[in-house]
């Protein structure tokens, strides 16, 4: 007798010890990946949706996110906080939602036994959802509210300046919430055909880590989600951005602020390029530990409070960011001085064998931190996913950072940091504008 | 049973070569601070791994990680924590290094002197955090302006010598108990040979646990009010008196808030869902310890629906057990709850009740009691709860936001409320 079951098994991808990923893939496109993890008997369940609002049409920013709240209304089966009150019966905790640039993220985490009840929930929504004006209206009351959130915070108008710098072109210069015209003016009709267009099974991949049987799993993914359609899914207008050949610079103010705050982003390629590996060990020497070198020459001199140096990746062009909370008294001039004399030590100088080996202690403790978090591992390997198409990418990145040589590091840091030109943004208080 | 001196707490976790080991010098806390030295434990903590006789903070830092190791320390009102995790196969030679830096540490003055402008800039910064700004508020209020509730005073930072750190850390590593708690592959039997580095020959006679510092009482409907003249939106947070740590009625209490405040809870859907006056609206209980906890409230209003939105939760709070939104919660909580157990199998949640159960005398139930426990909650079981310990009439409400206006809603909703604005200076002078 032949199999009920369409969906085809992929090649396991080993992980770390007796973790691996379970792959399968239903006819209508939809990714599954599940990973076995008995250490409490409960299981993370995730569904990312290849979409965020780098997909957005050109000032219409904020829909993206907007869709995600309308998430949690209601469908054609369940009436209003239906969703959220079963969730909750069932011992569901850490129900929640996030939207990037590239990605929407729905996500809760349940006791072992309700698999069959997360798929429900879950196909449910993707598929049945209503999205009517009334509870439109309502929900646009309560982003804006969000949108009003950040704007008393400093730090969100530094990022939001220096993204509106840094891109001219692709769509990551603007914010992910949108703006407060975009949200007031968004439609029924504009959010219905975003969900019948990017909330699909061949937009969108399942992650389960826990105490589960991925055969049950796949079996009952397969059954609720296997008789959806898929959708023809919009490509993404603008992928690149113009190489950045001129540096550019932005001075704001914000009442709420108390510091001195400088931000700055070079361009970098996308997750994919064989750079990756190089560019991240290049933040870790810069400000992962205490010894590390910004650290060591900014926070532990007490010029700074804050300081971090890291590539932001995403599918397209990313960005390499340094961020400083001046201390009283410090010049922004003091502070890019000090940075960029570290920088290029690192590029021109020595970078030492005891300089690589804490490096690739950090890499190896964050891969270990990922695996014993069931949520923590489920989101590393959406994020591989979506930003490269392929789930370990960042664990086998992680797996492979003996290969990564200083001289590579030095290459990076000279090529994108130090021949690269920046975006630079300067936060001064009110009080001191 | 109460923590013994030098006890361990262990799980073994066999997925990773990873050992997290966590020194608790139990009753050497921020309560040890001098009134005048506030920032002291802080200092202290901050100041451990900041050079030896024989090694500079620069190259305890640079071991550490070479080891693949994090060492921290840290203060709560009642503990000094040094946290450690670090590789397995590096455990001994950390271990060996954490207790020569724990004997040996020399307090550099000139490391005090940066650490205090950092201290310093950073009590000026977390200013800029409206979050945080309400939370200090609320804390600096609740504990009557007290040491263990402050964020911080710059005066108190700007005032700690060299001899205050030294003399504070020498009471703290002879504290009277010293305990452990570790995650580790390795078995309990090699961790407590491991921790056995640190209780060898150690004295206890320094510092001693002190009695909780006891919430205030507030007595009518008291507003304070964080002055945010250009803050774009509103918060608040309301707190009243709630239960003891083994309080019975702690099940009925759970369920309750649960209904009325969860991200699915009454308040949620009120305020929220429905009116789309904010963006957060939630109960929550300050968890009792030594010290009886607090039940309280959060919403984040704009500056357009504060007006709507304070009267409603003051309406609601006092009518919310009558509501059938409030009801139909409360009833479906039996299933929420037993379902919940599974969590309560992790790992560091199996380590936190075994603390919790010696420090406060509150029992771990196996799930069959647990499940008992949560029947025993009724429909009449949790109106009495209700009818016993909420009261909407002695509210401390704390307020984010611009004071005038905030003032002038109280007054309509509730003359006799008496407002105080704090300016935000004052949480850090």
């Amino acid at each position: 007798m032949s199999s009920p079951f369409t969906f085809h098994r992929l090649e396991d991808i080993p992980l770390l010890g007796s973790l691996a990923i379970n792959q399968y893939r239903l006819e209508n496109g939809l990714l599954a990946a599940i990973v076995v993890d008995r250490t409490t008997p409960i299981f993370t369940y995730q569904t990312w949706f290849n979409v965020g609002s780098a997909d957005e049409p050109a000032g219409r920013q904020g829909l993206a996110h907007l869709f995600e709240h309308m998430m949690f209304r209601k469908t054609a089966t369940r009436g209003m906080g239906e969703f959220e009150r079963i969730v909750n019966n069932n011992g569901g905790t850490g129900i929640n939602a996030y939207t990037s640039r590239d990605q929407t993220v729905y996500f809760f985490t349940f006791p072992n036994d309700k698999v069959y009840l997360a798929a429900d929930l879950e196909s449910d929504r993707m598929s049945n959802l209503v999205v009517d004006s009334e509870m439109f209206q309502t929900e646009k009351g309560a982003v804006l509210t969000e949108k009003n959130r950040g704007l008393d915070d400093p730090n969100r108008l530094l990022w939001e300046t220096v993204y509106s710098l840094a891109y001219t072109v692709h769509n990551y210069r603007y914010s992910t919430i949108g703006e407060i015209a975009s949200i007031e003016n968004f439609t029924v009709s504009e959010a219905q055909t975003f969900y019948s267009r990017n909330y699909s099974p061949n937009n969108s991949l399942i992650i389960v880590v826990g105490d589960v049987d991925p055969e049950a799993v796949i079996q009952t993914i397969e059954e609720k989600y296997g008789s959806l359609k898929p959708s023809i899914v919009d490509k993404r207008a603008v992928t690149s951005e113009p190489v950045q050949r001129e540096s550019r610079e932005a001075a704001i103010t914000h009442p709420k602020a108390t510091r001195r705050m400088l931000a700055k982003a070079w361009h970098i390629p996308n997750m994919l390029h064989p750079d990756y590996p190089a560019l991240a060990a290049a933040g870790k020497l810069l400000t992962s530990g205490k010894s590390a070198v910004l650290n060591e020459r900014l926070l532990n001199t007490a010029k700074a409070t804050e300081v971090f140096a890291d590539a932001y990746l995403s599918r397209d062009v990313g960005t390499f960011e340094l961020f400083v909370q001046c201390a009283d008294g410090e010049s922004f001039e003091s502070i890019e001085d000090i940075f960029f004399s570290a920088v290029r030590e690192l590029a021109e100088g020595t970078i030492g064998d005891d300089q690589m080996q804490i490096v690739k202690n950090h890499l190896q403790r964050d891969l270990y931190r990922a695996v014993t978090s069931p949520a923590q591992l489920a989101r590393l390997l959406g994020d591989s996913f979506i930003l490269t198409g392929d789930l370990s990418y960042q664990i086998n990145a992680m797996k492979r950072i003996e290969d990564v040589r200083a001289i590579d590091i030095q290459r990076v840091v000279k090529q994108y940091l130090l021949d690269g030109k920046a975006a630079t943004v300067k936060l001064i208080p009110e009080k001191e504008a | 049973m109460p923590i013994t001196n030098h006890q361990l707490y262990y799980e073994q976790d066999p997925r990773v070569p990873m050992t997290q080991l966590t020194l608790v010098f139990h009753g050497a806390g921020i309560q040890q601070e001098p009134r005048d030295r506030i920032g002291l434990a802080r200092a202290a903590a901050k100041m451990l791994f900041r050079g030896t006789n024989a090694l500079s903070r620069e190259a305890i830092a640079k071991k550490f990680e070479l080891l693949g190791a994090e060492v921290n320390a840290n203060v709560s009102e009642t503990d000094f924590v040094v946290a450690i995790s670090c590789f397995t196969k590096n455990l001994e030679a950390v271990v060996g290094l954490v207790v020569s830096v724990i004997r040996d540490a020399s307090f550099p003055q000139h490391e005090l002197d940066l650490l205090k402008k950092t201290e310093v800039n950073q009590l000026e910064a977390a200013l800029q955090e409206p979050e945080r700004v309400l939370s200090a508020a609320n804390q600096f209020v609740l504990y009557d302006g007290a040491v263990v509730g402050r964020i911080g005073s710059k005066q108190g930072i700007l005032s700690i010598a060299r001899e205050d750190v030294v003399e504070f850390f020498s009471k703290v590593r002879s504290a009277s108990i010293l305990y452990f708690s570790s995650i580790s592959d390795l078995t309990a039997e090699e961790i407590e040979r491991t921790t056995g580095r640190f209780a060898d020959g150690r004295r206890d006679d320094g510092f001693a646990l002190k009695p909780e510092v006891q919430f205030r009482e507030v007595n009518g409907r008291n507003a304070f009010i964080v002055h945010s003249p250009q803050a774009k939106n509103d918060r608040l947070m309301w707190t009243q008196k709630g239960i003891a740590a083994t309080d019975e009625r702690r099940f009925d209490l759970s369920l309750i808030i649960d209904a009325l405040g969860s991200f699915e809870g009454f308040l949620f859907d009120e305020l929220r869902n429905k009116k789309g006056w904010c963006y957060g609206a939630y109960a929550f209980v300050v968890p009792a310890t030594s010290r009886t906890g607090r039940i309280g409230a959060y919403a984040d209003p704009s500056l357009e629906t504060s007006k709507d939105l304070i009267p409603e939760l003051l309406r609601l709070y006092r009518v919310f057990p009558e509501e059938q939104g409030f009801q139909d919660r409360l009833a479906q909580r039996n299933a929420t709850f037993k379902n919940r157990y599974s969590y309560q199998l992790d790992l560091k949640f199996r380590l936190a009740s075994r603390v919790s159960r010696d420090r406060y005398g509150i029992p771990i139930l196996e799930r069959e009691a647990y499940n008992s426990r949560i029947d025993a909650v009724t429909d009449i079981s949790a109106r009495r709860v209700i009818d016993e310990l909420f009261d909407d009439r002695n509210l401390c409400m704390v307020f984010y936001g611009d004071a005038e206006r905030v003032q002038k809603i109280l007054a309509l909703c509730d003359p006799s409320i008496q407002s105080t604005v704090i300016e935000k200076e004052t949480l850090i002078a």
